[in-house]
């Protein structure tokens, strides 16, 4: 066939001989062609479905190690005198430590509850702000002043030993 | 073919000839000179479509200069981008080409879709058509949303972490949809292999998919005609080769020009390097095509009766996104009051498009 076509020489198709399917299957509640035509789509469905699970589970992101700490020296006191801040990672979290003004310290899980933006301490307003769509905090509390955001942010614990700023999990091993 | 007749035919015959005796040539010319456009007071818009396939052209060759210097990775990006901006030749064009040209094909499109709209060409038989756009306009959304993460500066990064954590809040389905669209739980390598890939393959692929499908259906319905256009008893047309393809060129010329002066103008920015640990930057925003959805998310307060503001916010936007695609079974142009609210609603969702984004601009 191939060769032929290659050679340029016409061939005449024979057609099949066309059976009258109504006339054969006069009676029967399923005609031949439509029972193949469902079998064909079952089939395929059956492959796609094979198919899928393999394909979902290769594009599917490996789990992430999700770095868990109980303990981090953020520094020295000396470095964050009152009304400065710094954000940074406990294990994979990010998070916001505040020197208040009024000499207190605050450290959060700086994870908007809104849509999950970071959120920083403003010194000018003294308050906590999240860029994204304009949730305020209260830096002492963590609490929703203002904005979208449902809830208020989640607690870390800040404290000083031996001159030095230590940060750990509200709850000792609880999820930040 | 015997030598003495080729010399006997000039080559260009020769060469129509050779192809029409392989591909429908004749026929395919013939259809273009028996094909009329109306003319009538609303025929500019008839050019838009034309100038969305100029940017198509554009974007493509743009974004394939590109890549030849770009090194998609979460360390290298930055610093690649850095280069073809300063140091290879040129690059700072077809990079400013590329970032101008997502821009202002996204804002053809609005017109584009807007004009369509307003024309009622929506209405059967060219439904396809109609959707087969909005299916466009999506992908170029897409494309504008994987494209901007591709540099890795400070806005690229956050307005992404923002974006795919707006996908997580969608109830259900949410959290895996953001995960398996970052390839982990937060933007990284991951997240930059699998934007790179949909920005550069998949998406040109599925471009030229739908983009074909929609000339095709405007080749078998021809274009619309308004109304108002149908009724009068002389209508002008004029023939679609020559002559309305002689105005597209000038009209492809012409914003070319226009477009090569605002790039040269007002080259494409790049911001600061990247800190994952820093907070979302003040003055966060996405690409302005963004922002109005951006801006009712914004507007939503914490809650709303009984829902969570996001979540409201959210079911806003796609509810109005699916009157655009209702539209065509709505608005048959069977009931002339219901025509009449159709081009309400388009009036009234263009100016809410307006409003929202202008909001959204000011900081
Ligand atoms: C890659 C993007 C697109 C390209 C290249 C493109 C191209 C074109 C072209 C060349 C035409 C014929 C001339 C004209 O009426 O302007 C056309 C017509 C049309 N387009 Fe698009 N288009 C795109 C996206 C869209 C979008 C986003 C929509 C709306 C959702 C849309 C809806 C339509 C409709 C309804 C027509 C028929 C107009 C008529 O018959 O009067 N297109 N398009
Ligand atoms: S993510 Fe913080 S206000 Fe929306």
């Amino acid at each position: 066939m191939m060769m032929m076509m290659a050679t340029g020489q016409e061939e005449k198709i024979e057609t099949p001989p066309t059976f009258d399917y109504s006339a054969e299957t006069a009676g029967e509640t399923m005609s031949r062609r439509l029972f193949m035509g469902g079998m064909i789509g079952v089939f395929g469905a059956v492959m796609a479905a094979v198919a899928a699970g393999p394909l979902l589970s290769y594009l599917w992101p490996p789990k992430s190690t999700a770095i868990k700490i109980d303990k981090l020296v953020l520094g020295k006191v000396a470095e964050f005198p009152a009304g400065t801040s710094k954000n940074f990672k406990f294990g994979s979290i990010p998070a916001l430590f505040i020197h208040s003004p009024d000499g207190s310290m605050h450290a959060f899980n700086a994870t908007c509850s809104h849509l999950g933006c970071t959120v920083q301490y403003q010194q000018a307003k003294n308050n906590i702000y999240c860029a994204c769509h304009g949730g305020t905090y209260d830096p002492a509390t963590g609490n929703v002043v203002a904005g979208p955001p449902p809830e208020g942010l989640h607690k870390l614990l800040a404290s000083v030993e031996a001159g030095e700023i230590v940060i750990r999990p509200e709850k000792a091993g609880a999820k930040a | 073919m015997a030598f003495e007749t080729f010399k006997k035919m000039n080559l260009l015959k020769f060469g129509y000839d050779w192809l029409n005796q392989r591909v429908p040539l004749e026929a395919a010319i013939k259809f273009a000179t028996k094909k009329e456009v109306p003319v009538h007071k609303h025929s500019i818009w008839y050019y838009m479509g034309g100038i969305c396939m100029l940017f198509v052209v554009l974007q493509l060759v743009t974004g394939l200069l590109l890549m030849v210097h770009y090194v998609p990775s979460y360390e290298g990006a930055y610093q690649s981008v850095m280069a073809i901006n300063n140091k290879i030749p040129f690059g700072w064009l077809i990079r400013s080409m590329h970032s101008w040209g997502a821009n202002l094909f996204i804002a053809i499109l609005v017109i584009h879709m807007f004009s369509t709209y307003f024309m009622k060409a929506y209405r059967s038989p060219r439904e396809l058509t109609w959707f087969s756009g909005l299916g466009l306009i999506g992908l170029a959304m897409v494309f504008g949303f994987t494209g901007y993460l591709l540099p890795m500066d400070e806005m690229a990064f956050f307005a992404t972490k923002v974006g795919v954590d707006v996908a997580g809040e969608a109830p259900f389905i949410g959290e895996l949809v953001a995960n398996f669209v970052r390839g982990g739980e937060e933007v990284g390598q991951a997240t930059m292999n699998r934007f790179f890939l949909i920005h550069v393959c998949a998406l040109p692929a599925a471009l030229m998919g739908a983009l074909g499908l929609h000339l095709l259906l405007i080749q078998i319905h021809g274009i619309s005609e308004p109304e108002y256009f149908k009724k009068l008893s002389i209508k002008k047309y004029e023939k679609f080769f020559p002559d309305f393809i002689m105005n597209d060129m000038f009209v492809w010329g012409g914003v070319t020009l226009l477009f090569l002066a605002i790039v040269c103008l007002n080259p494409w920015p790049l911001g600061p390097t990247i800190d994952p640990s820093a907070p979302a930057p003040i003055g966060i925003k996405p690409e302005w095509y963004f922002l109005s959805q951006f801006q009712v998310l914004k507007l939503m307060p914490s809650q709303f009766l009984f829902f969570e503001g996001a979540h409201v916010a959210m079911a806003i936007i796609g509810a109005a996104a699916s009157t655009m695609v209702l539209i065509p079974f709505l608005d048959t142009g069977k009931n002339p009051t219901i025509s009449k609210l159709a081009t309400i609603w388009g009036v009234v969702f263009l100016i809410a498009l307006g409003v929202l984004t202008y909001m959204g601009l000011q900081v």
